[in-house]
């Protein structure tokens, strides 16, 4: 150790230590002469003596230097050297290779971090594997919460688990007195959710049982957002009391700033004061319940004991839980929704795959071209008497150069791309679990996978270094390798597989494209994207029933029409794409098979001029009016999904149906309602295909929360500010929060889906540039390698456009090859993964599509090689040989 | 590796004569060369091909140490001292080479 210690610092400060061993010599040498002087030589001779007797100075110099250094050691750092000087003369293929390399792994490194966030790292929770997440379903509903009633039966029977707790997700306005108040994404937890979650705060205490009981003094933790953003991050917060939802609660916690719990939460108030939570009602179901597995216990006993609970309220409780069933799975599974047999997460991770192997077989195919330029290099080196292994370590040497730099540009273009693809997502939509951290060792596998690629590939010349091969190559000359056929065969068949994995990605990325269009029909695509939303909550504090609201909405109303003046405006309680009320329908004079559920529909609350203000006229009937409102008036809208559903594309104006609440299982059902206006199929959820949905007027529902939609002119700016005023004159206390746009409004709610999108197409663009590159490289080199064919072709008479075509043709060879791969490989694919697409793989228009795209592309790889040809001179290229 | 040893010393002997001068105090290369010249009567010419190396490899190991210093004639020398692990590894090795001394006698005295 101490050795290996002292040869490093010798080699730190190599120069000085030369410097040193030389002068000692030098001493030497002249107390040598100084002696032969004495002894009577005259100086000269005595000069030459001395030189005599101690030999070659420079060699006794580099003896000793050799007790230090292993002469190898510095030959190499000679290689490196020459490969810098031999790249730096061949910069376009340094560039090329570089960039491939550096792209290959910096994209794929980028990918495979967005799908580690996403589906793979989980929640930044201690042992968060050993939390569980339990909901219900029966019959009709999946993925159903949890009542009030049932949380406390399972916290005092369960005893699977260390802590039970339950959370309610709810928007809660933060005040102070004197100042505007503001809006946060918060939650209702009991008192130990953040002890079982292993969340500590980052300032003063979490919640305790005394702070969770109807009558407890109020208490309220913050998030470092809120903190900062409300309170400038002022430590002296704790204690004060601040008004939550217009009334006050005492600050006793502020968070940390990744600790969003449940997703973006900012607020969190205890269960007690949930007002929805009173009286308890069993079949109430508004929470959501997780608990710490017990040590020892595992999460099918957890399931067991559940299911002998749930048992048990069958019995007891028919009325309001007959059927039904536990659902439990990890926390991490339910929120990252996945599954190690989804097939979309293993469709993802294949294609982050193939992506990794385009980019290995492209950088492979740059240096396995280059290797066939080299082939007389290495003959004559050979032939001077380089050994095989000093040749492969040169090689080695070159290739590392080439592997690091290539390593540090992937490194660079991970940090730039993933910092690139964070912009991409809206501002505060993002889970507070979702990290977009690097992960080192996925990189350094990334890094290995294309860096062994290049040190692999690199060796090929080496091949030709084998002696009987030096006076072929050299009696051939340049065209050595010619003969060789192959590395040429090897360039053949990546290239075509390369063509084949990216035409199987640009399958899916055009059919991706496409996508959206073909639901067109089905679907209303919002096209006044600049319509302006707002939401505003009523708190049940101050707000306490439907008469007090109404009276509120009213009144909004009227200044709203002052403010709006000619423009439409319309009250939902649900935007577009925000979802709705889920309740079970029953149409007049269609009776339900015996134990048939009934099917479910989406609900939406609007005020008049709700489609005129999204310019998305009804396709019959008409739009609610003030009338509509009034208590008796039992009229709805249904929209085209809805029609081509349950009357099977019937005029539906004038039928009646009847409306049940999802959530209750024994709720009373509304009066026949009649249907007055088909509207065109707005999606109020995120998947493709839209939902039934039934417009209702928004007056008698008079609910907690109003979303605003307002059409665009004056600046919105000046709009929101009038807005604001407008409310805080009819209540101070009111904040008008999410003031967005509608694009703004699609963008939050579908960027997660956008994520997946994204990152394909990006992942496929780049594969087929990969693959072009690679195309361009290999013709590139077959021109480089039959210039002199060529020009004897020329010289013969051959014809530019014949030239250009032989080009073209070995191209296309390639291409042809490829497709044909690639088709095979997408019906595999689909087969394996299901194709999750309208259009199918064969129909024309895709297709057409990924041909013309292909066709494209090998016109734009081939035509500088095929330019370089066609423009050759044939009277230089001879005479070169 | 090309580590010259001297022809007419067996190997590993230099160093230790090197590690023997020292004894006396520091001394140059020169000054150790010499010393070895005249102690032996003029038998032991060592030539600096091998004396330099050889005490760079007695560096490496840790058991001399160098410092520049000035030598006799007013002139920048630079002069080698036992370390305690050099003194430590000369009693060894003279041990080691005695043995060996022995057991080269002893076989060139059986016939």
């Amino acid at each position: 150790m101490r050795e290996l210690y002292r040869r490093l610092r010798y080699l730190f400060r190599y120069r000085g230590n030369d410097n040193d061993l030389a002068e000692e010599l030098e001493f030497h040498r002249e107390m040598k002469l100084r002696q032969l002087e004495r002894t009577g030589l005259d100086p000269v001779s005595a000069a030459a003596a001395a030189r005599r007797a101690l030999g070659n100075a420079h060699g006794s110099r580099q003896y000793a230097r050799d007790v230090w250094i292993a002469p190898w050691l510095q030959e190499v750092a000679q290689d490196v050297r020459f490969g810098i000087r031999l790249l730096a003369r061949e910069r376009a293929f340094a560039a090329a290779a570089i960039l491939v390399l550096g792209f290959g792994i910096g994209i794929n490194n980028m990918f495979f971090t967005v799908l580690h966030a996403h589906t793979m790292r989980g929640l930044p929770l201690p042992s968060a594997e050993r939390l569980l997440h339990i909901s219900s379903f029966d019959e009709r509903i999946t993925d159903r919460p949890v009542s009030f009633a049932e949380f406390q039966d399972l916290r005092t029977g369960a005893r699977s688990f260390t802590g039970l707790a339950a959370f309610m997700a709810s928007p809660l306005t933060v005040g102070d007195e004197g100042r505007a108040p503001d809006r946060f994404e918060g939650a209702y937890v009991s008192a130990d959710a953040f002890t079982v979650l292993g969340i500590e705060p980052a300032l003063g205490r979490s919640f305790v049982a005394t702070d969770d009981h109807v009558g407890a003094a109020p208490a309220a933790i913050l998030g470092s957002g809120v903190w900062h953003s409300r309170y400038g991050g002022n430590p002296a917060i704790l204690g004060r009391s601040i008004l939550i939802n217009g009334s006050a609660a005492t600050v006793i916690g502020v968070m940390a700033s990744a600790s969003g719990f449940p997703s973006t939460a900012e607020v969190w108030l205890p269960l007690s004061r949930a007002a929805v939570l009173q009286p308890p009602r069993r079949d109430a179901r508004t929470l959501r319940v997780f608990g710490r597995l017990r040590d020892g216990v595992s999460i099918e006993d957890a399931r067991a004991e559940m299911q002998s609970i749930f048992a048990g309220w069958s019995r007891e409780y028919p009325e309001s839980s007959r059927g039904s069933q536990p659902h439990v799975v990890s926390l991490n599974d339910r929120v990252l929704g996945r599954s190690a047999r989804d097939p979309t997460w293993l469709a993802f991770m294949a294609f982050g795959c193939l992506a990794l192997l385009i980019s290995c077989a492209n950088v492979a195919n740059l240096m396995l071209a280059r290797a066939v330029h080299r082939g007389r290099e290495i003959a004559v080196r050979a032939s001077l008497g380089a050994t095989r292994l000093r040749v492969i370590r040169q090689l080695l040497v070159e290739s590392a150069v080439i592997a690091g730099t290539g390593a540090v540009v992937g490194v660079g273009v991970s940090l730039a791309s993933v910092r690139l693809f964070r912009t991409t997502i809206p501002p505060n939509v993002l889970p507070y679990w979702l990290d977009y951290r690097m992960n080192a060792p996925v990189l350094g596998a990334l890094a290995a996978g294309a860096i062994a690629s290049v040190l692999i590939f690199g060796l090929v010349p080496a091949l030709y270094a084998s002696k009987d091969n030096i006076a072929a190559v050299l009696k051939a000359g340049g065209r050595g390798i010619v003969s060789a056929r192959g590395p040429r065969r090897w360039m053949t068949t990546f290239t075509a597989i390369e063509v084949g994995l990216s035409v199987l990605m640009l399958s899916y990325l055009v059919r991706d494209v496409q996508a959206p269009r073909s639901d067109v029909a089905s679907d209303a695509r919002i096209e006044t994207e600049d319509v302006l939303t707002a939401a505003v909550t009523l708190p049940v504090e101050t707000y306490r029933d439907g008469e007090q609201r109404q009276r509120f909405y009213n009144r909004f109303e009227e200044r709203l029409q002052l403010l709006a003046g000619s423009r439409s405006f319309a009250l939902a309680t649900a935007l577009p794409r925000r979802g709705g009320t889920e309740q079970r329908l029953d149409v007049e004079g269609q009776a339900r098979g015996a134990g048939d559920a009934a099917p479910s529909v989406w609900t939406v609350g609007i005020t008049s001029q709700y489609f005129e203000t999204l310019a998305l006229p009804l396709e019959r009937g008409r739009e609610f009016t003030s009338a509509d409102g009034a208590s008796n008036a039992h009229t709805v809208i249904v929209n085209r999904r809805f029609v081509d559903l349950f009357f099977a594309g019937d005029d539906p104006i004038g039928k009646r149906i009847r409306l049940t609440p999802a959530t209750l299982t024994n709720a009373p059902a509304s009066a026949w309602l009649t249907v007055i206006g088909v509207a065109p199929s707005i999606r109020q959820r995120t998947p493709r295909v839209p939902d039934p949905v039934v417009y209702v007027p928004f007056a008698p529902l008079a609910p907690a929360t109003a979303n605003l939609l307002l059409r665009p002119g004056a600046d919105q700016a000046i709009l929101t500010a009038a807005l604001r005023d407008e409310i805080r004159a009819l209540d101070p206390n009111l904040p008008i929060y999410r003031v967005l746009t509608m694009a703004q409004v699609i963008e939050e709610v579908e960027w997660n889906g956008r994520v997946a999108s994204r990152l394909v197409r990006m992942i496929a663009m780049i594969a087929f540039a990969f693959a072009l590159v690679g195309l361009y490289a290999v013709t590139a080199h077959a021109v480089a390698q039959r210039s002199q064919e060529i020009g004897i072709r020329m010289a013969l008479g051959a014809q530019a456009s014949h030239v250009g075509r032989m080009v073209f043709a070995r191209a296309l060879l390639q291409v042809a090859l490829g497709l044909a791969l690639g088709l095979a490989g997408t019906l595999v694919w689909d087969a394996t993964f299901g194709s999750g697409f309208e259009p199918q793989f064969t129909s024309p228009g895709v297709l057409a599509s990924i041909a013309a795209l292909l066709a494209a592309g090998t016109v734009a790889a081939c035509a500088v090689p095929a330019r370089r040809a066609v423009t050759l001179d044939p009277v230089v290229v001879l005479r070169t040989e | 590796m090309g580590e010259p040893t001297p022809p007419d010393l067996l190997p590993g002997t230099l160093e230790l004569l090197i590690l023997k001068s020292l004894t006396a105090g520091p001394q140059h290369g020169y000054g150790i060369a010499q010393h070895l010249l005249t102690v032996s009567d003029e038998v032991l010419q060592v030539g600096e091909s091998s004396l330099y190396p050889a005490l760079q490899r007695l560096l490496l190991k840790g058991w001399v140490r160098a410092e520049w210093g000035v030598s006799e004639n007013n002139r920048r020398a630079r002069y080698y001292s036992l370390t305690a692990a050099g003194r430590k590894q000369l009693t060894s090795e003279r041990r080691e080479f005695d043995r060996l001394i022995v057991a080269i006698q002893k076989v060139l005295d059986t016939t």
